[in-house]
Order: C-alpha cells, then structure tokens, then sequence
C-alpha cells in the first residue's frame, strides 16, 4: 500500500509541477469552435455511409460471393486461390518450393516436443518468409528518430516503395503460377478464375512480349538512376561547386544512354536464357536435372501445347501453329485442375460408350463390410471413324488413355485408425495377348498410350482388419478406363473455320478450305516456358529497388525546392532578430525566411538581403537561408540556365 | 389457460402496486415534485422538454447524475467544442490540402469494421458451426442462407465485399501513414498497434474464408494447417490451438468460428477503441 502511495504522491507533485511550468508559458490558444454533431457531423457520416453501402450493394449484386461444393476430404484437391490480401504469403509459399530444402536435427528439446528432426520444408520457408514483411512492418517508428516529412527524408519513402513493390511482385508470382501472364507466343489463351471457371480469350502477342519485358525495362531504368548519381558524386567530388545543372543534364542523358544500350545489349540474354544463367536462387544447384522435379509441382491447368501435322517447333520449344483457340476449349469441355491429361472428358463427340466397352470401361459399386469387389473385363480401343478415317492416324502412336479409380468408406475412421489403410485395391490392363499395358495398386492412377484393339482389365478392392467385420459400414468405388479420340482442330489460316472441330468425312468442306488444320495429339497443359519463373523470382528483387529509386529521385527535387527547408523552421524568430537588414530599416516584414514562411513573401526582401549568413548561423532548425536567397536570385537573373550549387542531398 | 391468465393479471398487478409503493416513499423522501415545479415556473417548457426533465430528474433522484452531468458538460465545452489548434495551425504550416481525401481511410476501415459486425450477428444467427457429416452443418447452413433465407445471399454478399473494403483500405491506410511520416514521434505506439489490427484483419478474413466449410475452404485450410505444421518444435502445437488438431477434422470449423466471432471480435474491438482513444489525445498527424 506504501508503495501505491508513494505513486500517487509522485503523479500529483508531477501535476503541480507541469500546472506551474504551462502557467508560466504561454497558453495555447483555443479559438476555432468545431462542427457542432447535429446537423453537420450527422449529415455528414449519413451521407458517407449512405454512399458506402450503396457501393457495397452494388457489388454484391454484381458478383455475390461462390459457394462452393461441400468439403470433401477424399476429393482430389482443386483449384485452391486465396484472397488477394494474402497472396503475397501464397507467393513466398510457391516460391519456397524452389528454394534449399534440408533437415534441421533438433537435439533434446525435439525429443521433449516429440520431433527429434525438423524438416525445413517449403510450407517453412513460406510460412517464415511471411513473417519477415510483418514483422519489419513493426520497424520504422524505433528508426526514424524526430518526426519527418517523407520529403525531408527521401530514403523512408523510397524504402516504402522497395517494400510495396515487393509486396506486389510476389503476388504476381503467385497467382502467375495459374494465369500465365506472362505467356509468351500465345495468341489465345485460357484461365481459371478464383471461382474455378474457365475463361477464355484473345490476347495480343505483343502483351505478352511487353509482361515479359518489364523486369528487364525496370532494371535499366535503375541502372539509368544509379549511374548518374555515382557519376555526379565522382564529378562534384572532383569539381566542387564549378559542376553546374548544365553539367548534370549532360551527366542524365549520358547515363541514359549508357543504360539503355546495356538493356538492350544484354536482353537476348535476359529473354531467353536467364533460367540457364540461374537467374536469381531460381534453380536448386542451377541445374537442368531440376527441370522435370519442378515441372511436376505446378499440376494447375494453364495452357494447351499444340503440335501440328508436320510439327515444327523452335529451339526453345515452342510451337507457334495450332493452338489451341478459345471456342474449342469450351466446345470440347477442356479443363481438369491437378490433372495433365484433358480432353472430352464430358465425351462431346460419343465416341465412349462403358456398357458395351467401347474406347472404355467402369462402373461405380458398393458393399458392405468385407464383402470386396472385383470386376473382370474387356473393352476395345477404336479409332472414331467419323472424324478420322483409315489411315490418317499414321502420325499418332496411339489413343490416350486415363485409367482411374478411387474408394472410400462411410466411416473415416475406426478407433482412431483410417478406413482407407484397411482398402487394398488393384487395378491391372493387359492387351490381348496378356502383356501388362498398366497395373497399379492404391489407385495411384495411370496415363497410358494403347493402339486399337481389345484389352482386358481387373479391378479388385478387399477390405481387411476391423474395416471387414463391420457390416455396418459401406465402403464405395468407381473406377473408369477411358480413351480419348485426338482432337483435330482447324488452325489461325483458317478463317472462319479456326478453331472448330475438323471432320474429314466432310469433304467440300476440306477442299474449300486454304486453311490447314492441327492435330492435338496428347492434349496436355502446357506448364510455364522455363525462363518465366526466373524472370518472375527476378522481378521480386532488382526492379523492386526501381520504384524506390524513382520515388528517392522525385522527392530529391522537392526537397531541393527548398519547401521542406521552410517547413523546418518553428517561429523562433531568431533570423528575424539577426537580420542586419530588417534591425536597420526593415520593420517588421523583411528576414525573407520568415515572411516566406508567413506566407507574406512578396518578394521585395529578397533583394535587400546582404547574404551576410547572420540568418543561417542564428537558426536552431540550421535551415540554411542565405544559399535559398542566392538560389532564388540566380534563377531570377539566369532562369533556367542558372547555375545552381547542389546544396541539398 | 385461464389459469395462467390470471396469474399473469396478478402478477401485473404486483407489480403495479409495487411501483405505486416505490413512487410514494420516493415523493416522501426526495422532494422532486417541488424541483421539477421550480423548473417548470421558468417557463419555455414544451412537451418535449418536460418529458426530458421527468426522465432527468427521474435518473437523478437514483443515480445522483447531476455529477456525472457537470463533469461531461466541462469535458464537452474544454475539449470537443473549443478544437485545439492544429500543428500546421499553431505554426502558419503551408498544408497540402490534396493529401486530405486520403485522411478518410482509417474512417473507412472502421466503418467497414462496424457493417461487418451489423452484417455478421444476421449470419451468425443462422450459421451453424459444425464440420461433421457430408455434408457438414455449416455447409448444409450456407446453403439455407445462400438459397432459402429471404435476403441472405444479399446479407452474406455485402460481408463478404466489406471484408474486402476493410482489408483494402487498411492497406492505404498504412501506406497514407508510412508516407506522410506520421508513425513518428509521438505516433510510435499508435503505429504498432496498427500493424497488430492489420495482422488481425488478415486473420478475420482467412478464419472467415473457412467458415463456408466448402471445397476452396477446405483446400485454404489444408494450406494453412500445414504452414502451421511446418512450424520447427511448436508446429502441432500452433496447428491444434489454431485448427483444433495437427490434422483437420470437424472440429477445425468449430474452432474457427470461436475465433472468428469471439476471440478476434473482443481483442479487435478493444484494440480499436485504443486506437482511435489515441489519435483522439494526440490528433491528426495534417500533411504539411
């Protein structure tokens, strides 16, 4: 209780002390009355909410938010896209599977938690790299030290703007992963949208061209700013006051030459081989062998990969014919998230007929407790004779072909223990002659090639362990084989034809067209060109520093404006009672700084100031006031050829 | 039926005579007849004004307001009517008056917060938290607000786009603040309670992101519970407090709606009112 006391007998001397202290000062003046509530404030909040929800009934009208179908543990997962706030740390998640991946031993503390090694994964690195833009959001007020305008303190801002920049490039990694943005060579292009649907449409090469180009234009841009500063630290060092703005205009365009021809000098580079030069931590070990392992991680849908009848591709790839154009996409029902193989999957054209076998076979199935399921076949792999006649799969090897199955039980779990563990399946297709054309347990899936003919399948699920003595719980499967008719598809040549399905039964048709028409053999996602990712993981770093570089440059101008030297000073009238001018016959209206400050500038002072540097040595804020009045007569006298002294920054 | 009837006429009666007996011995003990009659002899009383005073001298003669009355009355006529000079005010600062839109952010934000509230307690009427089943109670329950509710799908769309509002304009809300220089002394502390409120936003609208229990829900929770997982030492532990297991079960739904509407909600709440408390006592950082 003392000590409570004593609190109290501190915090009332504390008071009395600084009652007397603001007694003796000056009080500080209220004089502007406030907005009275009613009507003002109320009209006004009734007018801002008014507007406010007007816009938000707006846009629920417009787009109400999905509802989706119901959670599904068992369901392969979809197409997964987190609201735009978080996409940055969505970002550093995907960015994190190309980063080191290792194992960290815990020591005696893991053995406590029960986790003697911690692996360092990329959901880690993803979930540490988030914290490092949160946490240095908690930063800046224990490094600013007295309060400043952004302009007096051009680094701030322009660390702000590295800091957005950032934020912002990593997003557009993220979901570029999907969109293919950046895309290159597509004329036609299709997306899925955070809802899952697909859309389609037409996309100017250029654009493409002009995505791919902006890391590369950013860099330049900060090469140009970077250049010059070094240059005119050198020349200023070297010359002193005799560097004049002439000087630096010069300094500006020669930089920008220089910067120039070395973006474009290096762009070949940049454009198609930055994956080869590693680019920036893009690579594991900077090898291709990594290729293939990142290649597999991105199983989201992004593009159609063409190849044509007489196939020609460029050194890199890429195939510039027979893309696939967007109407043919929804026509042909093209899209399956997380899965390469995509084509017909609603079997558009008729082709697959289950009960009799034809270019597949599958059925869905229940039972109880430990019953199993087994089911024993034959189906045949035609080629679709209407679209495509004898002969003309002589370019084709064979008729892509999807072999699926899935289970699950109504219980998920029984005593703590996965129903799934208690399923074994298997899953096998010979051709006639007995030779395995696939077999897999786990119903891990197939993708396999077969030429026409007739094929035997066996598919079996047996339950086992407490799964099987339990009649009461029933445990589903389906399971589908399916062959898939290549699409033939009429190309760009091809006027109004392009992009619809060929049918060379109809002949006419074929005759009258000069368009040649393309021949989607294996119509799987085309994943992103190689050198995409690193141009992206590039573009999270170097043309970061370009936005702060720009933001440094313009408030470097301002401030050399003289504006925030103004804003500095406090009133303390010292220059005033320094000026020699204005002590002599000036009056009350002539210490230029002052009365610019006042707003009461009307320019006469400045022509009887002495630029006896009385001002400057007198202000506490030193706001350096006599090389402003020089500024100021120089421009008057030279205009915009003046011969400035940098002074500031 | 009768019976209740008349019990409920007795107990009205009751109580009746209990308030008689209450106004009574209040007419002996206080003379507020006498006071209210002074007030009414200065004359200018409409209907209006006597009812207040009735009210008035009613809430005075038991919470002794007149206190509390004189105390506020100070603290409005000191504080909220007389403003303050302003910094650029007091010091003839040149102001950049084009920054000023950007002033109303944070306001925005708020009032964002608050439809989010109005908007969410119409939700949580009719969702029901609970992931166990095919389908889960709290998808079944979307799709009655979604589908069968007269204006749910309406109520549901204007949370769902504020979340967006709040969230964006959080966002300019800091970048206006980093950019004017206004987290500096004396702003510090203000400043990192507003980095907290940002992190608590983004967690109010991933807790919310998974409410619907549908498949991009459980794809997002799949996401998060393995970065909590992947956490070195604490993982499953971060991931059971969070998700209500180191795997999801039916009980991640649960637990994210406790922290959806409860946890996140009192400490927001809170943290809002220190917020705007201290941007009250230290004012408005103007563009100068």
């Amino acid at each position: 209780m003392g000590l409570m006391e004593n609190f109290g007998r501190v915090a009332t001397s504390y008071m009395d002390e600084k009652a007397k202290l603001e007694e003796a000062g000056e009080k500080r003046t209220r004089t502007r009355m406030g907005h009275g509530f009613w009507p003002h404030e109320a009209l006004r909040d009734t007018i801002l909410f008014s507007f406010m929800a007007a816009v938000l009934l707006f846009y629920a009208w417009l787009i109400p938010p999905p509802l989706h179908g119901a959670a599904d543990p068992y369901a392969q997962a979809g197409f997964v896209f987190p609201d735009w706030y978080v996409l940055f740390s969505y970002g550093y998640l995907r960015w994190g599977e190309y980063l080191p991946q290792f194992t960290v031993p815990t020591g005696f503390i893991g053995d406590i938690v029960g986790q003697p090694v911690f692996a360092w994964n990329a959901a880690w690195w993803g979930a540490a790299l988030t914290g490092i833009p949160v946490g240095i959001l908690a930063l800046p007020p224990f490094l600013g030290g007295r309060e400043k305008r952004p302009v007096e303190d051009p680094w701030f801002a322009a660390a702000g703007a590295v800091y957005l920049a950032h934020i912002w490039f990593i997003s557009v990694f993220s979901i570029n992963i999907f969109l293919e943005l950046y895309g290159k060579n597509r004329s036609d292009y299709c997306k899925l949208d955070s809802h899952g649907d697909l859309l389609c449409g037409t996309r100017a090469p250029w654009m493409a061209d002009i995505f791919n180009a902006v890391p590369w234009i950013l860099t330049g841009l900060l090469l140009w700013i970077v250049i010059y500063f070094i240059a005119r630290n050198v020349m200023v060092k070297a010359w002193g006051s005799g560097f004049t703005p002439a000087h630096g205009k010069r300094l500006i365009i020669g930089a920008l030459v220089v910067s120039a021809g070395a973006s474009v000098a290096t762009f070949d580079t940049y454009d198609n081989g930055f994956w080869e030069a590693g680019g920036l931590l893009t690579i594991k070990g900077l090898t291709h062998d990594y290729y293939p392992e990142l290649e597999a991680m991105r199983t989201q849908p992004t593009d159609v990969e063409v190849h044509e009848t007489n196939e020609f591709t460029d050194d890199r790839g890429y195939s510039d014919d027979g893309i696939v154009p967007a109407a043919a996409w929804t026509e042909w029902q093209i899209y399956q998230p997380a899965r390469e193989i995509i084509i017909d999957f609603s079997d558009t054209n008729n082709h697959q007929d289950a009960e009799e076998g034809i270019n597949a076979a599958g059925t869905t199935a229940s039972f109880y407790g430990g019953d199993g399921f087994v089911s024993v076949g034959t189906f045949t792999v035609t080629e679709d004779s209407t679209n495509f006649p004898d002969g003309h799969h002589e370019s084709i090897d064979g008729l892509t072909t999807d072999v699926v199955c899935e289970y699950r039980s109504s219980e998920r779990k029984i005593d703590g223990v996965n129903t799934a563990t208690m399923l074994t399946s298997s899953l096998t297709v010979t051709d006639e002659n007995g030779k395995v054309m696939s077999s897999f347990s786990g119903c891990v899936g197939d993708e396999i090639t077969l030429e026409p003919g007739v094929y035997n399948y066996e598919y079996s699920l047996q339950a086992s362990g407490p799964l099987a003595q339990n009649n009461s719980i029933m445990t589903e499967t389906t399971f589908s084989i399916r062959a898939y008719q290549p699409l033939l598809l009429w190309d760009n040549n091809a006027g109004p034809l392009a992009g619809t399905v060929v049918n060379l039964s109809d002949t006419a048709t074929i005759a009258a067209s000069s368009g040649t028409y393309s021949d989607v053999v294996n119509p799987s996602y085309h994943v992103n060109p190689k050198a995409l990712d690193a141009k992206l993981t590039y573009a999270m770093f170097i043309p970061c520093l370009t936005f702060g570089a720009v933001v440094f440059v313009v408030l470097r101008s301002m401030a050399r404006g003289y504006e925030f030297e103004m804003n500095k000073c406090y009133g303390c009238d010292l220059c005033d009672d320094a000026c020699p001018v204005r002590l002599f016959n000036g009056g009350d209206k002539l210490n230029i700084i002052y009365n610019s400050w006042n707003n009461e500038d009307d320019g006469v002072p400045l022509y009887s100031c002495l630029t006896c540097t009385a001002c400057t040595n007198a202000c506490p804020q030193l706001v350096n006031y006599d090389s402003y009045v020089d500024i100021r007569r120089s421009l008057i006298v030279g205009g915009l050829a003046a011969e400035i002294p940098y002074m500031v920054l | 039926m009768t019976t209740m009837f008349w019990i409920l006429w007795f107990f009205i009666a009751f109580i009746i005579v209990l308030v008689a007996f209450t106004l009574r011995k209040e007419i002996e003990e206080m003379p507020r007849r006498e006071i209210l009659r002074a007030v009414e002899s200065t004359g200018g009383m409409g209907v209006s004004e006597r009812a207040f005073l009735w009210v008035f001298s009613w809430m005075d003669t038991r919470f002794r307001i007149q206190d509390y009355w004189n105390m506020s009355k100070g603290a409005y006529y000191n504080m909220h009517r007389q403003m303050p000079l302003s910094h650029a005010e007091k010091y003839k600062l040149r102001i950049i008056w084009y920054w000023y839109p950007l002033y109303c952010l944070g306001g925005i934000s708020f009032l964002s917060f608050i439809i989010l509230v109005i908007t969410g307690t119409v939700l949580g009427i009719y969702y029901v938290p609970g992931g166990e089943g095919d389908p889960s109670p709290a998808y079944a329950s979307m799709e009655f607000i979604m589908l069968e509710l007269p204006f749910g799908y309406i109520i549901r769309a204007v949370h769902h786009w504020t979340t967006h509002f709040m969230v964006a304009s959080v966002f300019l809300h800091m970048c206006r603040v980093y950019f004017t220089g206004a987290y500096r002394n004396p702003r510090e502390l203000n400043w990192l309670i507003g980095v907290a409120l940002m992190a608590l936003t983004i967690v109010f609208g991933y807790s919310g992101y998974l409410l619907p229990w549908d498949s991009l829900a459980y794809g997002a929770a799949v996401i998060g519970i393995n970065l909590a997982n992947s956490s070195p030492l604490v993982g499953k532990y971060i991931a059971t407090l969070l998700f209500g297991g180191s795997s999801l079960t039916p009980r991640t739904v649960t637990r994210m709606y406790f922290i959806h509407v409860f946890i996140l909600p009192v400490i927001v709440t809170t943290l809002i009112i220190i917020h705007l408390f201290i941007v009250w006592v230290q004012g408005i950082a103007e563009p100068h």
